[in-house]
């Protein structure tokens, strides 16, 4: 069943629904979260409270505004770098956990049974990422999963705030040029 | 009118990553009005980015959440707060006593929010809204999940220019005020401030269309208010 199926399930109450959409996208969004806040406490908080606010408020999904995994991972991916930017703490280096330790922990038979569509999509978002500068991966990466903002990441860098601007839009563009060749 | 696409994109593009300072925030939302709203190729490229952005998610590595956040989650699904249908007459009868017993409007409100002429007439709004088959019911839910925050609902008709909220929140900190915003995109605009009643009683009548927007947010901010929302996130919920 398509993720927007079972979100309008969701909608009308449907808990077996929801559950499918937890099975589906938990561990991307527990992965993310992971990454940008470096806790599992927080992550934890992080997605908890984006599953619930699905459940509690399902009208917030518009699938005219796009998919449901873009919804949804965004959401996550905002509350994230929310956090984060709220405990600074967490971004001293010392204090950052040895995430491979982590991942090391997991069930793998889990994380090999995603959706077959969803770990090729990652293969393509991962290689897309690997067609950009150095510089370019760079900028998207603190930006995105350490959560800086392009002040913070010319300051980190010592890269002139302008060139870190034109390096993000670039690095987009390109991402969305290699991603929208690759689904024609 | 090139470099107006290339610096409205060079913001979208920040924006997706959800990286803007707060000063470029205050630029963009300026170009999205101006520029964005009605440009087709700068409209493409921030939807391609967001799009992007939701996908980077993936490039890291999955891991499953432990067993204990499914249990927390499931119990959490049981608790009365998904507003729903059958649900309605229960909330309309708690907001009557609660409109009954508010003596005095104050909410202090700039822009866009209106004093109420009344309560009594505050009332029958808030009622005539809360007994339509199309209207939304909303429940803010905690901004920052440590702090106490209280109960608000957002009630709002789709297609009419005014939503309410209502419930009932702690005090503020001394010389702080609330602040309510509505956000499109992760750009918020502000609609005014307020101060509950001190028996914690809080009713809002905003005049804007919440459909425009995907997100209200209630902050704590100094007593002048703020431009952009830089306190405590205390109540928050999509729309």
């Amino acid at each position: 069943m398509r993720d927007a199926e079972l979100q309008t399930r969701v909608a009308a109450g449907d808990q077996a629904a929801f559950e499918e959409l937890y099975r589906r996208y938990a561990a991307p969004a527990y992965g993310l979260a992971l990454r940008v806040l470096a806790s599992e406490p927080l992550a934890q908080d992080v997605v908890h409270d984006a599953f619930l606010a699905l459940w509690r408020a399902p009208e917030a999904f518009d699938p005219a505004r796009g998919s449901f995994r873009s919804f949804f991972l965004s959401l996550v991916h905002h509350r994230s770098v929310d956090t984060v930017r709220r405990e600074e703490r967490l971004r001293r280096r010392t204090q950052r956990m040895n995430l491979q330790a982590v991942q090391d922990e997991q069930d793998v038979a889990e994380r090999v049974a995603q959706d077959a569509w969803l770990v090729d999509l990652r293969d393509r978002v991962v290689k897309a990422l690997e067609t950009l500068s150095d510089e370019q991966r760079e900028v998207v990466e603190l930006a995105y999963f350490e959560g800086l903002t392009q002040a913070r990441i010319a300051e980190r860098t010592g890269v002139p705030l302008g060139t870190v601007k034109t390096r993000t839009l670039a690095a987009l563009r390109r991402l969305r040029q290699v991603l929208e060749e690759e689904e024609e | 009118m090139n470099g107006e696409h290339e610096r409205a994109q060079e913001l979208l593009a920040a924006h997706a990553l959800h990286a803007l300072d707060d000063e470029d925030r205050v630029s963009l939302e300026q170009l999205v009005r101006d520029h964005v709203n009605g440009c087709d190729e700068c409209r493409t490229a921030m939807w391609s980015f967001e799009a992007i952005s939701a996908d980077l998610a993936l490039a890291a590595d999955p891991v499953p959440p432990p067993s204990s956040l499914t249990g927390r989650l499931r119990r959490d699904l049981r608790s009365p707060q998904r507003v729903s249908v059958w649900a309605r007459s229960a909330v309309a009868a708690s907001i009557i006593l609660v409109l009954s017993a508010l003596a005095v409007w104050n909410a202090h409100l700039h822009g866009l929010v209106t004093r109420a002429e009344s309560s009594q007439q505050l009332t029958g709004e808030v009622l005539d809204t809360m007994s339509r088959q199309d209207s939304r019911l909303v429940t803010l839910g905690a901004g920052d999940t440590s702090a106490m925050t209280g109960q608000v609902v957002a009630a709002y008709v789709p297609g009419r220019a005014r939503m309410y909220l209502f419930g009932s929140m702690p005090a503020p900190h001394h010389d702080r005020v609330y602040q309510i915003w509505l956000g499109r995109q992760g750009i918020y605009a502000s609609e005014g401030t307020f101060v509950p009643e001190s028996s914690g009683q809080v009713v809002v009548r905003i005049m804007a269309d919440p459909t425009v927007f995907d997100a209200v947010l209630i902050t704590e901010e100094p007593a002048s208010g703020s431009s952009s929302p830089s306190g405590r996130h205390v109540l928050t919920a999509s729309l």
